[in-house]
């Protein structure tokens, strides 16, 4: 079979599996499973309410799942998106609040490119330790996490904070703000899902059409093979946690320029975890990406609306699971299909 | 019984003819946390069980969910005939439920913990906020009269005001019996700036015990199951067993290691280990905003539960009362009286904290 | 009496027919070869033999009697062994475990391994297959662990044992170790099929062979009345060249030179110590040794892989100590490295990437930050054409070609780098005699073009007729410098094991 389809028909299989999986657990807990798809569905796509919630929470799920995708193709595990977007978002949102001055057309661009440096910096740290003294980036991204965690945690507890309420930084200038593409009662849909999808694309190019791209590849496949062929293992390995990192500074971005406008103490929400299982389910390919996120974007909105008729959040949590699992292990899922094909 | 009998079926009457929501929205740490969603959900199902309407939870899964959450749970509540109440539980939800409130003026809103960001509240909207300090006041009292090595712990989750609150009122209770005895029981403090990971807690508490202190105070959601189960195995090593008897038996001789829950009564989490809890009254507040939305008697604006409001309380000390001192509970009786009185106030911010003197008490025993 | 006959085995795969009804009949207690090319359907053969696949048409009788056998579980229970060219060991796991896995020895319920390491020693002393019962796995050489294979295959009964290219992994003396465990096994009454496509081994242990080319037997022989060069016929179809005849060349200036070089290797011991030599434009340079005394480590110092503690390196006459691969290569030298997977392709990748490996930064194949994609198909389709690359598919992964084909991509990738200096390692390793024959004229049109060449190999009768000299080294260091047609392999072999040139010539 054909490899194209073959990375196609893996993922959709394993949500098929895994929504078959659930239809029986959701029997189980006495619930009627075509209601529970059905709120499942009218809480993702049901209302301009729901598909702009599901359209907000795609946006940082792509720009992550890029980030790590991205780390994937070169051969490095960046678990550390999580950090990178705080870091990015802290940065930026403490830039921004004096942005009053700039035009938007300055101001937007200086915010997103801010929290990207920061982003690419903060991740250089991990590929930089890498690179020279042999650390992996597992243990050192999972540290990096904790340290921006603590750090702006105490940042808007300290040094940032602004009246009383949740904890949080000022806001940034209307002028940083990401312009709203569609507003329904207090929801705000921004155009944060247009540079998700400008990111993927870029990152296709890259990944694909470039010089830079073809050495990254390289040194993800085959390392030996690559400082063979005179690319530089250790500059690329550096180069590909700094994209990985501007990335997942850039999932920041979007989540301060265009949903809460500040800082706030829990604006990741693991979110670069999440990014890890879009990266699996989107096979590393930017496109597949924006398909994977948007596949857990809708089930995390409609899993809301699914609470209402009494079928838990952590339903979605084992759907997800499940597709994560199937893809991961997909050599079960191609196993499944080559048998069948033979059978015929 | 009669009585009772005829008011159960009044109000089954008035049910079947009025058609009633309550819908609450966790925060992140979400049902389980054994504190504080577990605690307002208790006092909402209570409510809603006397009045036969129905109730719902939906859990956030992100901070970002709030706004989405409360509003669906907005739309949801319109569609009713009668209309309903939504709850917005916890301090991290201010800013969303007063965006959101805004949006659905004949929907009744209650925050619980959370204080209204500007002077005027939306007549819609109440909030119930807490004398926290006024029972951390009354465990950290005991955790100075308890003590056997003078150094007491606080583990905090993020430095948020009702945290806070709690540790102006535990060092608070602390300074005053050292004042009062003449001892010189230290404090540490420390933050998890987490709410819902006990993994974090546990780490902390750890730590604490190893600079020595035998007590910890925790005000830290999920993450203070962590510095129980801390506490619980520091003590259970100690004591080479589980046995809750042999455990007090041993408290009683030697001391060893304690933890002191929060907002509700945790001391059944680790008999004989959780010395005390400093109760908030989440499900007092919680059942009372749904009957007043229920029957009209809405007053908008906030409600501030102390131990006078019977909002916050000292958890009874189920089985730990043997390890305290009869002088000890006597005092605490008396202090109780002051507060309640107005006499003694506890201090609700850092300054008054800082500028709080011990005043003249004299135990009339 | 035959051991084994499988008569008109057919066996079709998509597309392909694998086996055309193949007939085979083995002699019991003899060592009976099978050769034919890569892709000659040796191995499908076989692995009908032992039920991992199922003929199409056509029966199997063991011992005279027909049988069917589904699975290895079949062919164990019909005494049948095989050993893979990849092994089937757990690395964690002691020599003795491994034997013993999945039919471990009980004693009530639990593992039984005094019983275990008892049987393994037992074998081991039998037929001289030398182990260490308690070693991990992990820790022990290649021919060990091969020994362990056939060790697990007596322990499971087996009477007729399928080697499938046993020797690609094994150095000389491990081979030597090897046939005289194939001669002991042989007298005691057991049947060994051997899979091979090195003549001179065919020759030297087997009593008859079956010659196979694409799915067809075209020639069964009895050794003893047959040469290399029929047998060669049979399996290309044609007359191969088997010695190179080389022109006279006289070679020019020099362009490579190293003094003095020290290199280390992975554990930080001195691998390379002192080496130093030069090689002239027009010149093949061989360098000689059993595996594992310095060369990889040298070929990987030189071609920038690989720190240099001390020494230099001289191209052209420049300092090049320290350069970066990418630098040597602007330079003009170029490697067929030793290990093609490992550093020669990258499997991932299709064809047309991996030919411009080492040159894509270069604006033949690039436009600005990009790459440029008509030009990268054309080259690769040209690339394939000219060094006959099959199957030609531009698109085709690099792991998916035949081995013989993933060195001809690597040798014309870089050949056409147009180098004036050619670091070639076991360039022959594994590969058939078609493709040898094809990588052999290719170094040699190359040493004609005037480039100089530094050869590494294992094979002593590939350094023999490619070389101009010969340098041996052993423990890291040159124990002296040949030339071919003035010394003898037994003076060569004698300086392989540790002897200088002027003991080796003493005698």
């Amino acid at each position: 079979m054909n490899k194209k389809v073959m990375a196609i028909l893996v993922p959709v299989i394993s949500v098929l599996i895994a929504l078959a999986i659930s239809t029986i657990v959701i029997i189980l807990i006495g619930k009627n499973p075509i209601d529970a798809y059905s709120a499942l569905i009218r809480g993702s796509f049901g209302s301009k309410q729901a598909i702009a919630d599901t359209v907000i929470k795609t946006t940082p799920l792509i720009l992550t799942g890029l980030a790590v995708g991205f780390g994937f193709r070169a051969g490095v595990f960046n678990i550390g998106a999580e950090g990178q977007m705080v870091m990015g978002a802290l940065i930026a949102a403490t830039f921004a609040s004096n942005f009053g001055s700039l035009p938007p057309l300055i101001a937007i661009p200086l915010t997103m490119l801010i929290a990207m440096l920061v982003g690419a910096g903060y991740a250089a740290i991990a590929g930089f330790l890498k690179a020279k003294t042999g650390a992996h980036e597992v243990v050192t991204t999972i540290m990096l996490n904790s340290i921006a965690g603590n750090f702006a945690s105490y940042m808007v507890n300290g040094p940032l904070k602004v009246s009383s309420g949740t904890p949080k930084s000022p806001e940034i200038a209307d002028s940083a703000q990401l312009p709203v593409l569609m507003k329904v009662g207090a929801i705000e849909m921004s155009a944060g899902i247009i540079i998700a999808i400008i990111a993927a694309i870029i990152m296709y190019i890259l990944l694909n059409k470039s010089t830079a791209g073809y050495e990254i590849k390289a040194v993800g496949f085959n390392p030996y093979a690559a400082e063979y062929g005179g690319i530089s293992v250790s500059k690329n390995v550096v180069l590909a946690m700094a994209i990985s990192g501007a990335l997942a500074g850039l999932a920041g971005a979007t989540e301060l320029m265009g949903v809460h406008h500040r800082f706030l103490g829990e604006l990741s929400g693991g979110k670069g975890f999440d990014g890890i299982s879009i990266a699996l389910i989107g096979q590393n390919n930017p496109i597949g990406i924006i398909f994977a996120a948007f596949l857990i974007g809708s089930l995390r909105t409609g899993s809301n609306e699914m609470q209402f008729i009494g079928v838990p959040k952590h339903m979605v949590m084992i759907i997800q699971g499940i597709v994560i699992f199937l893809v991961a292990a997909d050599r079960i899922v191609r196993t499944i299909l080559i048998r069948k094909r033979v059978a015929k | 019984m009669k009585k009772v009998l005829i008011v159960l079926l009044a109000m089954l009457f008035v049910v079947s003819a009025f058609s009633f929501k309550a819908i609450m929205v966790t925060d992140t740490g979400g049902l389980g946390d054994k504190s504080f969603n577990d605690g307002t959900w208790a006092g909402i199902q209570r409510a809603a069980k006397e009045l036969g309407i129905e109730a719902k939870v939906i859990q956030s899964y992100e901070q970002a969910d709030y706004i989405s959450n409360l509003s669906k749970a907005a739309e949801e509540v319109q569609k009713e005939p009668d209309g309903g109440i939504v709850y917005a539980v916890g301090f991290m939800m201010t800013d969303a439920l007063f965006q959101v409130a805004q949006q659905y003026p004949d929907v009744y809103f209650a925050g619980i913990d959370i204080a209204p960001p500007t002077e005027d509240v939306p007549p819609n909207v109440i909030t119930f906020l807490f004398k926290e300090q006024e029972s951390a006041f009354l465990v950290g009292y005991v955790a100075a009269a308890t003590t056997r090595v003078g150094k007491v712990g606080f583990i905090g989750g993020i430095p948020i005001p009702p945290v806070e609150r709690f540790r102006y009122g535990f060092e608070t209770g602390v300074k005053v019996y050292n004042d009062l005895h003449g001892t010189n029981v230290e404090i540490i403090k420390g933050y998890t700036n987490h709410f819902s990971d006990p993994k974090k807690g546990k780490d902390l508490a750890l730590a604490q015990f190893a600079e020595g202190v035998d007590i910890i105070f925790h005000a830290s959601g999920a993450c203070g199951n962590g510095v129980i189960e801390a506490a619980k195995e520091k003590m259970v090593s100690l004591v080479g067993s589980e046995d809750m008897a042999k455990i007090i038996e041993y408290a009683y001789e030697n001391g060893g290691y304690f933890a002191m829950g929060v907002d509700v009564d945790q001391d059944y989490m680790a008999p004989g280990v959780v010395l005390a809890s400093a109760m908030k009254g989440v499900d007092t507040a919680s059942y009372y905003g749904v009957i007043w939305a229920y029957n009209g008697e809405w007053e908008p604006g906030i409600h501030t539960l102390g131990l006078v409001e019977e909002g916050v309380r000292m958890s009874p000390m189920k089985y730990t009362k043997g390890l305290v001192s009869n002088r000890t509970i006597a005092e605490l009786e008396y202090l109780i009286k002051l507060i309640k009185e107005g006499t003694l106030v506890i201090p609700n911010t850092e300054d008054t904290l800082k500028s709080f003197k011990t005043p003249k008490i004299e135990f009339p025993f | 009496m035959y051991a084994v006959e499988m008569v008109n085995i057919v066996k079709r795969f998509p597309g392909v027919l694998a086996n055309d009804h193949v007939t085979l009949r083995v002699k019991k207690g003899s060592i009976h070869a099978i050769v034919g090319e890569n892709g000659a359907g040796k191995s499908t053969l076989m692995n009908q033999l032992y039920g991992l696949y199922h003929p199409d048409e056509g029966e199997i009788f063991i011992d005279g009697k027909k049988v069917v056998i589904k699975g290895p579980r079949d062919a164990i229970k019909e005494g049948i062994g095989m050993v893979h060219q990849h092994f089937m060991l757990v690395d964690t796991l002691t020599v003795a475990e491994n034997v013993v896995l999945g039919s471990e020895p009980k004693k009530g319920l639990n593992f039984d391994l005094k019983r275990a390491r008892k049987e393994v020693m037992e074998l081991s002393e039998k037929y001289g297959l030398t182990v260490d019962v308690d070693a991990k796995v992990e820790d022990i050489s290649v021919g060990m662990q091969q020994r362990v294979e056939i060790i697990k295959t007596l322990y499971r009964g087996a009477n007729i044992i399928i080697l499938d290219e046993p020797t690609a992994v094994l150095t000389p003396q491990e081979v030597e170790e090897l046939f005289a465990i194939m001669r002991k096994l042989k007298s005691d009454g057991k049947t060994i099929l051997f899979i091979s496509h090195k003549l001179h081994e065919v020759m030297e242990i087997s009593d008859r062979v079956t010659v196979m080319r694409l799915g067809k037997v075209t020639g069964e022989l009895e050794t003893s009345q047959t040469n290399p060069k029929e047998i060669a016929r049979y399996m290309v179809g044609r007359d191969v060249v088997l010695t190179v005849t080389k022109e006279f060349h006289e070679p020019k200036d020099t362009v490579f030179e190293v003094k003095n070089l020290v290199v280390k290797d992975n554990r930080g011991l001195v691998a390379v110590n002192d080496v130093s030599f030069e090689v002239k434009r027009g010149e093949i340079v061989g360098i000689a040794g059993v595996a594992g005394n310095g060369q990889t480590e040298l070929v990987e110092a030189i071609t920038g892989l690989r720190k240099i503690e001390s020494g230099h390196m001289y191209f052209e006459g420049k300092d090049v100590t320290g350069f970066t691969p990418r630098q040597l290569r602007e330079q003009g030298m170029a490697h067929i490295p030793e290990d093609r997977l490992k550093h020669g392709l990258i499997k991932e990748f299709e064809a047309y990437y991996n030919v411009i490996l080492g040159g894509h930064y270069k604006t033949l194949f690039t436009n600005g930050p990009f790459l440029n994609h008509n030009k990268i198909f054309e080259y690769t389709k040209q690339l394939m054409e000219e060094f006959d690359v099959r199957p030609r598919r531009i698109e085709h992964l690099g792991g998916n070609f035949s081995g013989g084909n993933q060195q001809k991509l690597v040798v014309g990738r870089e050949i056409n780098t147009n180098p004036k200096f050619l670091v070639v390692a076991q360039p022959t390793r594994g590969l058939d005699v078609g493709a040898i024959e094809f990588i052999h004229k290719q170094i040699l049109k190359m040493r004609e073009r005037d480039v100089g060449i530094l050869l590494i190999s294992m094979e002593l009768e590939e350094i023999f007729s490619l070389s101009d000299r010969i340098l041996v080294m052993y423990e890291g260091e040159i124990m002296g410098e040949v030339r071919p047609e003035e010394t003898t392999v037994e003076e060569v072999g004698m300086m392989m094991t540790g002897h200088r040139l002027e003991e080796a010539r003493r005698g």
